[in-house]
């Protein structure tokens, strides 16, 4: 009966979303023709004059090894000069040899005589030449110029096109081999926002949603998606012993599914409406009832109360429906609130989505293509989950497979996150664990007493990402005062000033520890009390105020602008000045923003780098019609986002950056903008 | 078992007509949400608003306000050489100025290229107004006048106080000019 539910439900699941996608697929070229029709029998629906990107719409790929196709669509009425085109390659490691363009028609002018021009569709083929270490990615610069025919002319047009080159035989095996390094290498050569856009512009339905599908795997590897391990372990652990490979499987792919369910949905209502999703989903009452739903489960895993969401489930289902019934409709709504909360940790593919979405007006694509991403992140999810059932009693072995999956993390990750430093934490808590249970592991085969020390770690982890949550809506140094607090109060609960007679030697080490972290906890306390909000450098108030008598001396100093019109006459400002300009949005919730203050912002070789460029800072907190009106002047979504304007004035959008950098590829990144 | 698998077929069934209709449902009022923002709000908004204020170099390297030809109709016309409809309109622009000028005509040029192409084609044509030109700052300037596109020609009446009178985006007729021109001045 209860299997027969479970079934049920996933058939449910598979045929609404097949059905959905099947109808769209089908209708999609049908509601493009009529749009078509539609769109030439009304010329209200249509502007007079298109823009110069409607009238040229541009694409470039690469075709062959050392064939680069790129392809004009120009509208009916609209022509391109054929001698105006132009195309370079950046870098030094890639030179185009030919170009091949369609002969064109003679236009007879009165004045200047004949010139070619083309009409309809212009397919260029460029020959490149290539270094064999070449990289997998390059930067196509085409200008290109065009009229509507005898009425109006557009100025010359530049287009920077970002290229995927296909390989060599020799290095394919080395890109294909290392999948993320290939994305990390895509990072750094052009935003990343622009990668996935780019990405997503030519491709089909299928493709895209498979392309997407791959990025939520690449996801998986980042810290982003790491929160929710605890989250899904902590459910399963609360399962108790009797869990079966197969129950944890349902309960992983159920958190799985409501997670990518839920940026499904978000994916849908940014394509539909013009939100701002993160700010919404920041909202600090949401994050505070998270961190409180957090806070009751910690407890429960620490045996204060016996948290049986099944149990009331139980009494009525009784004995048949089995033990399972009610928990998965819970594990479906931690899901999807894991999936609001933890958004934003991976603002970068989503505003890239959201962008996409919203550039295609495709509310049903934009909601498959995030339900794919969050599957694709879920898929690890699924894997642990799953094992677990089958690994927890073996607590040792268990231990060692999150602990490979943190390596990675580590390896992938550019994030430090206060989550991570915790789970790092949890593992120090855990090598006696490990040690124990892989040593001594026939002598306690299935007693309850390691599951209990796994329970209160999660029960510790738990409390960490709670507060993790709460940083974002409390001033730094209360924040920190949380954290010194988690510190103190588990150390004592680890024995640390406990001084009865020890009962083995493990609890020596217990003890040990937690004295270490007692320690730690006392040092975040006076950061806290001294006005310090890193939880890295507790103590970095106190010192610069021994030394400089400065405490904020450290971040840069930016100017703060308001709405459009605050940012337009700094500009023009700037470019009276011939200065570089670069815009950073920030808000309290944004938690990148934050990282990016403590480190890059606070380098002394950026303030120097920085120091002939006018910094500008829109704080977008409040998110009032000036702060959404900026916001969507640049198709964004919401910080973190840092823009740089050239001395023109003009935004260099390939430079746009949304998500998180080291302070060294901040450095190098700032540098090629301000190098051109 | 068999009215379990009835039950199943059914919720199947709702559920994939259920995507039908939620597909259809979101793909309807996409249509009505996705209309394309008017290209002429832009420019609307700026009638009767004072022109904004700008200098440039002239053909002959010397730098010229706008603040020159105050009290004067100012017809300015973004036109390049290698731009034919704004080529075709010069020599109307010429006659006109010919007509207007001694009741305050004033048509001013501005060219979107280099100095060296915009003089052979004055001297050729024998134009009877300043030139200015410029670059980036052209298409700014253009920008600031409501030529969100960039596209030329693009023309700007200003009245005698400096304020926007008239825009015009592609070829301005010689009737069109006259109408707007005589009512003016």
């Amino acid at each position: 009966m209860n299997m027969a539910v479970l079934r049920l439900l996933a058939l449910v699941l598979a045929v609404t979303t097949s059905a959905t996608f099947f109808s769209i697929a089908s209708a999609n070229t049908f509601s493009d023709g009529i749009d078509n029709i539609f769109g030439k029998l009304t010329g209200a629906k249509h502007p007079e004059f298109l823009d110069p990107e409607e009238a040229f719409i541009v694409s470039a790929k690469a075709v062959s090894e050392n064939v680069i196709k790129v392809q004009w669509q120009i509208a009916d009425g609209y022509y391109l000069y054929k001698d105006k085109f132009q195309f370079s390659l950046q870098g030094n490691d890639l030179t185009i040899t030919n170009v091949k363009l369609p002969e064109g028609k003679l236009k007879n002018d009165p004045d200047f005589g004949s010139v070619w021009v083309n009409y309809h569709d212009v397919d260029a083929l460029l020959t490149i030449q290539r270094k064999e270490d070449a990289a997998s990615t390059a930067e196509l610069l085409v200008n290109y110029q065009g009229c509507k025919e005898d009425v109006l002319c557009y100025p010359p047009i530049s287009k920077t096109l970002p290229i995927n080159l296909i390989a060599s035989a020799v290095a394919e095996t080395t890109t294909g081999a290392d999948g993320s390094a290939a994305l990390k290498s895509k990072t750094r050569q052009f935003s990343e926002q622009d990668v996935i856009t780019e990405h997503l512009s030519d491709d089909s339905v299928l493709k895209n949603i498979l392309i997407f599908f791959g990025f939520g795997l690449l996801l998986a590897l980042t810290p982003c998606v790491f929160p929710m391990i605890p989250i899904l372990s902590g459910i399963i652990i609360g399962q108790g012993s009797n869990m079966t490979s197969l129950r944890s499987f349902y309960i992983s792919l159920t958190y799985v599914i409501a997670m990518a369910s839920t940026y499904a949905v978000l994916g849908v209502i940014a394509g539909s409406f013009e939100l701002n999703l993160q700010a919404a989903s920041q909202n600090g009452w949401v994050i505070t009832a998270f961190s409180a739903v957090f806070v009751f489960l910690a407890f429960s895993m620490f045996g204060f109360y016996e948290l049986q969401l099944p149990s009331s489930w139980h009494s009525k289902h009784s004995h048949a429906s089995g033990k399972l019934g009610g928990t998965l409709p819970g594990v479906a709504v931690m899901g999807v609130l894991s999936a609001i909360i933890v958004g934003p940790c991976i603002a970068p593919p989503l505003a890239g989505a959201l962008l996409y979405i919203s550039q295609t007006s495709d509310a049903v694509l934009g909601g498959m293509v995030l339900f794919a991403m969050g599957m694709g992140m879920g898929v690890p999810l699924i894997v642990i989950g799953t094992s677990e059932g089958k690994l927890l009693p073996k607590t040792g072995v268990w231990m060692e497979s999150i602990k490979h999956i943190f390596g990675v993390i580590s390896q992938t990750s550019d994030a430090v996150l206060g989550g991570m430093v915790l789970f790092a934490m949890g593992m120090g808590m855990g090598v006696p664990l490990i040690v124990i249970g892989t040593s001594e592991g026939k002598l306690l085969p299935k007693t309850g007493v390691w599951m209990e020390s796994i329970k209160h770690i999660f029960g510790v982890l738990m409390l960490g990402v709670a507060v993790w949550f709460m940083e974002r809506v409390l001033p730094g140094a209360l924040a920190l005062a949380l954290w010194s607090l988690l510190f103190i109060v588990t150390a004592i609960y680890m024995g640390a000033l406990d001084r009865s007679e020890r009962q083995s030697r493990w609890q020596g080490l217990w003890r040990g520890l937690g004295l270490a972290m007692l320690a730690y906890g006392l040092i975040l306390m006076v950061g806290a009390a001294s006005g310090g909000n890193n939880m890295f450098k507790p103590l970095q108030g106190l010192l610069n105020k021994d030394q400089a008598g400065d405490v904020r001396s450290s971040t840069l100093s930016f100017q703060t602008i308001k709405g459009v019109d605050g940012l337009q006459s700094v500009l023009d400002q700037a470019v009276n000045e011939d200065k570089y300009v670069m815009l950073d949005f920030y808000a309290d919730w944004c938690i990148t923003c934050k990282e990016m203050e403590h480190e890059a912002f606070s380098d002394s070789r950026v303030h120097q780098m920085l120091s002939n460029v006018i910094l500008l800072q829109a704080d977008v907190t409040e998110n009032d019609e000036l702060d959404k009106a900026l916001l969507k002047k640049f198709s964004l979504y919401g910080p973190p986002a840092i823009l740089f304007f050239n001395k023109e004035g003009v935004e260099e959008k390939s430079h746009r950056l949304v998500g998180f950098l080291k302070t060294e590829d901040f450095l190098k990144h700032v540098n090629e903008v301000i190098s051109e | 078992m068999k009215r379990g698998t009835l039950i199943t077929a059914v919720v199947i069934a709702t559920c994939f007509f259920a995507g039908i209709f939620i597909s259809e449902y979101i793909r309807s009022k996409k249509q009505v949400v996705d209309f394309p923002p008017a290209l002429q709000t832009n420019t609307q908004d700026l009638m009767g608003k004072p022109s904004p204020g700008f200098s440039l170099m002239d053909i002959s390297g010397q730098p010229r306000n706008v603040s020159e030809w105050q009290g004067k109709v100012l017809v300015i016309n973004f036109w390049a050489t290698w731009c034919p409809p704004c080529r075709e309109e010069i020599p109307h622009f010429i006659d006109l100025q010919d007509k207007y000028g001694h009741q305050g005509l004033q048509f001013l040029g501005i060219a979107l290229e280099d100095v060296d192409n915009v003089v052979s084609f004055a001297n050729e044509l024998g134009i009877n107004y300043p030139l200015l030109v410029g670059e980036q700052e052209v298409i700014k300037l253009a920008g600031k006048f409501g030529n969100r596109i960039g596209g030329l020609p693009y023309t700007v009446i200003l009245d005698r106080s400096g304020n926007i009178n008239f825009i015009k985006t592609g070829p301005l007729s010689v009737s069109e000019a006259e109408r707007v021109i005589t009512s003016l001045l």
